[in-house]
């Protein structure tokens, strides 16, 4: 039983031009993964974090709103421990909810402005333990926000008393306050400066080891990934195309994965940065064949003519590439 | 936030005023002198003196107790209709704004339909239809008034409802009720209630008006815009009797207007104020955002 899998998920956003005719956005494209958080259990830390990464307008951020079913999926299906959720309505998927948490870029953002922390703090335990009392929940967040690494008597503030590593650390806070499963972090660590960053994947780490969450982090932070996650999902242009481990960030074989690494840099001085010629893909018209082969320097004939099939090539790791 | 408001003069001053003219109308049984309703022919057009403080009108009626009790009938008319237009236009704009698809497309058709009249004349046709009298003032105002309300609901809703902080709280499980109820409404309401406070003297001068027309008060009964229509005959001998109802509806309305902006200023997220154009408060500067550079 997997934890949740989807199956040929798909997102298309519809524009109008003109009276009749539509354009189609194709947002996310035909992937299909799944997060096992069973056989992840036992096997140490970070053993269950998987990293999606992926250039801007990649549709990570959107493939994240589509697991964390906030966004429902325009084809394909997604399965949570067995049951299909890609069209469930809102009500019955409370116990989808109370195991999968999302955290968003913008914390500041994702906090009402005219709500205290505790009543912030509250939504979460009224909707998934509705009969709790007010001093449990109390307790409960008290505890929670020293977790965190909030004052606990703060519960009173409104968040914009609150500096942004600790809005940061409230959203966090309000996600993991019903202890979920797998919690999806869509560009927690951007914008933030460098020593906020460890913070948070220090905290991150903390919670996944004390309380047994699983993060799905969706960034185009490297690093963070490597530091975070055992797996790593690499997206382009609406699909997933290589699926690896981590550790062998050596042993990717996508054109596109390793460019994206080459492109990282270093500290050590030998950076030389290769750059990829072109740019991505238009969503609202695709290249025929492999998505990436305008900007691929191994490109064959076959490329421009035919989409590559997800292929595993060892045990973890798989890819979409005409080459293997 | 209330300093803010205090410190401005215009709006203390539109305070003042509006709580003024509340007080005497609503006191008006107390306060009145005389019966605001008897007819007694042979004191018609008295002046102005210890009996009749504001002097009588043509048919010999107190000025000053039909102008208490006139006050009261348009304030309590005013207040209903807003009462009803916020009660139809916020829950409407909230649901053409969160839910979308059909429902929002009929309101706002709807909606459309009645912004493609002017409201005045719109209203005229409903109480020409439904007959004279207050209570169809009172409902052909709430017909034509309350797209304006549902019209900005909406479009606040539609902005917020992308925020992350919509999305956060559908992920921790509120259902669609509760969004609208905990996280929607309370941010839709302060500048509705700007709205509102702004729009009162609008309402105040629309049911004089429609009163002045013959639609609304109807006599003996006491109404701001039906006495200024009795008192047409008499504008050149005897202008006072126009005069005292058209200033009351002249101050009511500024006090509004003043209030309103005075509202708006404070709940203004940029938190700098205007100066204005008619302000004479001393010193108001813009007062420029901290760290916004100054230009030399």
């Amino acid at each position: 039983m997997t934890f949740l899998s989807g199956r040929n998920l798909g997102k298309s956003y519809f524009t109008s031009k003109g009276l009749w005719h539509k354009e189609e956005i194709r947002a996310v494209y035909d992937v299909s993964l799944d997060l096992d958080l069973e056989n992840a259990r036992g096997a140490g830390s970070r053993s269950g974090n998987t990293g999606l990464v992926g250039e801007s307008g990649s549709g990570k951020s959107t493939l994240a709103r589509l697991i964390s079913r906030l966004e429902k999926p325009t084809t394909g299906s997604l399965r949570f421990k067995d049951e299909a959720i890609g069209d469930l309505p809102e009500k019955m998927l409370l116990p989808f909810r109370r195991q999968v948490q999302v955290i968003f870029q913008d914390a500041a953002a994702s906090l009402n402005p005219r709500h205290t922390v505790e009543k912030i703090l509250s939504e979460p335990l009224r909707n998934f333990f509705p009969g709790m009392k007010r001093k449990e929940r109390l307790e409960r967040i008290t505890e929670i926000m020293g977790q965190v690494g909030l004052s606990p008597d703060h519960f009173e503030r409104f968040p914009h008393e609150f500096s942004g590593g600790q809005k940061r650390r409230l959203a966090i806070a309000r996600a993991v306050i019903i202890n979920p499963d797998l919690l999806i972090c869509d560009e927690v660590t951007s914008g933030l400066d460098v020593s906020l960053q460890g913070q948070l994947l220090n905290l991150f780490l903390e919670l996944g080891d004390r309380f047994g969450v699983h993060y799905l982090l969706v960034s185009h932070d490297l690093p963070a990934v490597r530091y975070l996650c055992r797996r790593v999902l690499v997206m382009y242009a609406g699909r997933i195309v290589e699926d690896f481990p981590a550790a062998e960030m050596a042993a990717s074989i996508h054109p596109y994965t390793r460019a994206l690494l080459e492109s990282e840099p270093s500290l050590d001085g030998s950076f030389s940065p290769r750059f990829l010629p072109g740019e991505p893909p238009d969503p609202s018209a695709y290249p025929t064949g492999c998505p990436f082969h305008p900007r691929c320097s191994e490109k064959k004939a076959v490329c421009s003519e035919q989409a590559p099939i997800f292929k595993k090539v060892a045990d973890n790791h798989g890819t979409a590439c005409h080459l293997t | 936030m209330t300093v803010r408001f205090l410190r401005d003069p215009m709006s203390l001053a539109g305070l003042g005023v509006i709580l003024l003219v509340f007080v005497l109308t609503m006191a008006a049984p107390l306060l009145s002198p005389h019966d605001p309703l008897p007819v007694s022919l042979a004191e018609r057009l008295q002046p102005a003196g210890n009996d009749y403080p504001l002097g009588t009108d043509p048919l010999g009626r107190c000025l000053l107790s039909r102008l208490l009790f006139g006050g009261r009938m348009t304030l309590q008319y005013s207040l209903s209709v807003l009462l009803i237009i916020i009660l139809i236009g916020v829950p409407a704009g909230l649901a053409a704004g969160y839910l979308g698809g059909i429902v929002d497309s009929i309101l706002m058709r709807m909606a459309d339909i009645v912004l493609a009249f002017p409201n005045l004349i719109l209203a005229l046709v409903v109480t020409g239809v439904l007959g004279p009298g207050l209570i169809n003032i009172l409902i052909a105002l709430a017909l034509v008034s309350w797209v304006q309300y549902a019209r900005v609901v909406r479009g606040m809703v539609l902005s917020l409802k992308e925020k992350e902080f919509i999305l956060a709280a559908r992920a921790s499980g509120t259902a669609p009720g509760g969004i609208i109820w905990h996280h929607l409404l309370p941010n839709v309401l302060p500048p509705v209630a700007v709205m509102a406070t702004l729009n009162l003297g609008s309402l105040v001068l629309s049911i004089s008006t429609l009163s002045f027309l013959g639609l609304g008060a109807q006599p003996p009964l006491p109404e701001w815009g039906a006495m200024i229509n009795e008192a047409r005959n008499y504008i050149v001998t005897q202008p006072q009797l126009m005069l005292y109802p058209g200033t009351a509806i002249a101050v009511t309305v500024l006090g509004f207007n003043l209030l309103g902006d005075g509202l708006r200023d404070v709940f203004d997220p940029q938190g700098f104020t205007r100066p204005r154009a008619y302000g004479f408060g001393k010193g108001k500067q813009p007062v420029f955002v901290a760290g916004a550079k100054r230009i030399k």
